[in-house]
């Protein structure tokens, strides 16, 4: 290996990667012959060392505790994440056993359920929620109730003020600059019309556009928008997979609306949902050179 | 009922230890956020969305944990991240905080030691380098991977080799090398 191989740049980096242990057989003594060879990489070598674990010691952020009134609320919202998950662990029967009408037969019987009663689950349950009670007060447990599911851990998560946050449904023209969580549903940033989504075979209860934010992959759907304006439309998908990376880029239909169409009901030919964790359908409507409409729609695919 | 009962255990031992370790890791994911965002705000509810996320469903998180063969501190340092491009993605805009580097100060060290006043200082420098180079170094200091920062930003694990010796340099310049002489 020579110095004169390489850029001084492609050297530089490559001191990184000695650093950092990706030079490995051949390659890493070569690059040590070189090293030992040249004093000023060697002297790069150690600021390189001495700034990464200054770093490394900087951001372990040794005795920065988590505020308790943060930490408090952690443990509420992880309470209640445990007791819909065990409460969805437990078949009907075991949720029924008390019920009025059921007869008990036996003694032995009797005995048997009443164990079953005061399992360990059951305890367990008990306690869970007993302790969310007692730890979170009525104020949090009525926000809870909230027939809206992202809503109530939005709510039971709340770090910092919240009171300001938008509804989901919510329509004012800044709402593309503030955050509205996990509830995501439908962020429609110029207009209140949005993407409708209707399941094949088509039932008027089933349009995600009103409730739900989940598919099925190969499920297949019908989409429609209405388009304020005519313009040019672009139909973007994107999946992702469960960490977040980008699995699949595609856009459908690029195309110019007509007035004609049906009260002017954009319908896009049916779309199989793809083995991805998260569907993101997003519409833009280019007007003019600088005018963009843009709607957006995040899907979580099960 | 044994089943039903080892379940019920198992679910509250990921509980417990999912919390434990939320509880402990969140100073650096509200650290992590608000290096990308220079908004304290923002940052805040970016971590508590990726928070919402786990408590969402934390069978699939650990799940995901294990088929990735990660830890649940890498995990979710990595969903912050995340969420943050997700937000730019989706045309967010994050407004500086005036006071931004005092805030990141007051989140990062906490040891009133001469050596804690010294990285307090050498963070001072860190935050005046450029955004590229700050996010880049404090996620490296975070124990993100090469890949890692190299698949966030598009790029070659060498580029970004080449990236972190060129911010290494510019804060060792910049902080005078305070290390090496203390």
């Amino acid at each position: 290996m020579k110095r004169e191989d390489f850029e001084p740049d492609d050297l530089q980096g490559m001191l990184i990667a000695y650093l950092d242990n990706q030079l490995v057989g051949q390659e890493k003594k070569d690059f040590e012959d070189l090293l030992s060879r040249h004093e000023d990489l060697q002297a790069d070598l150690e600021i390189y060392k001495i700034t990464s674990s200054k770093l490394t010691e900087l951001f372990d952020m040794d005795g920065v505790e988590t505020p308790l009134s943060v930490e408090q609320k952690i443990r509420q919202a992880s309470a209640f994440g445990e007791s819909v998950l065990q409460s969805s662990q437990t078949p009907e029967t075991e949720r029924a056993i008390f019920e009025p009408s059921e007869k008990i037969a036996s003694f032995a019987a009797a005995k048997e359920k009443r164990s079953r009663f005061f399992s360990f689950q059951g305890i367990t349950q008990m306690a869970a929620a007993l302790a969310l009670g007692v730890a979170i007060g009525p104020g949090l447990m009525d926000q809870l109730k909230s027939s809206d599911g992202d809503k109530k851990y939005r709510e039971a998560l709340k770090l910092r003020g919240t009171a300001d946050l938008p509804e989901i449904n919510d329509t004012s023209a800044e709402l593309a600059d503030r955050t509205i969580g996990v509830s995501e549903l439908i962020a429609p940033k110029t207009n209140k019309d949005g993407i409708f989504i209707v399941r094949l075979p088509q039932t008027d209860s089933a349009e995600a556009g009103e409730a739900s934010n989940r598919l099925s992959v190969g499920e297949k759907i019908d989409i429609y928008f209405y388009p304020p304006r005519d313009g040019q439309v672009t139909i973007k998908y994107e999946g992702f997979d469960k960490v977040g990376d980008l699995q699949l880029s595609e856009t459908l239909v690029q195309e110019t609306p007509s007035t004609e169409l049906n009260d002017r009901k954009y319908e896009v030919p049916s779309f199989k949902v793809p083995n991805v964790s998260k569907l993101d359908i997003v519409v833009d409507i280019s007007i003019s050179d600088s005018e963009l409409i843009t709607y957006e729609k995040s899907f979580v695919v099960n | 009922m044994l089943a039903l009962m080892q379940k019920s255990v198992h679910i509250r031992v990921m509980i417990v230890s999912i919390t434990d370790e939320v509880v402990a890791i969140y100073p650096k994911l509200r650290v992590l956020a608000l290096s990308k965002t220079k908004n304290l705000s923002d940052a805040e509810d970016i971590v508590q969305d990726v928070m919402a996320k786990v408590w969402e469903n934390p069978t699939k998180i650990e799940q995901a944990i294990t088929e990735l063969g990660t830890s649940t501190e890498a995990y979710l340092k990595r969903a912050v991240i995340n969420r943050f491009i997700d937000l730019k993605r989706y045309g967010k805009r994050f407004k500086d905080d005036e006071d931004f580097a005092e805030k990141l100060e007051e989140s990062v060290v906490s040891d009133p030691t001469r050596r804690g006043l010294l990285l307090r200082d050498f963070l001072k420098h860190l935050t005046k380098i450029g955004d590229g180079c700050r996010e880049l170094l404090i996620e490296r200091g975070m124990g993100l991977k090469q890949a890692e920062l190299a698949e966030a930003r598009n790029l070659t694990q060498s580029a970004v080799n080449k990236q972190i010796a060129k911010c290494l340099k510019q804060l060792h310049e910049r902080s005078g090398g305070i290390f090496h002489e203390a």
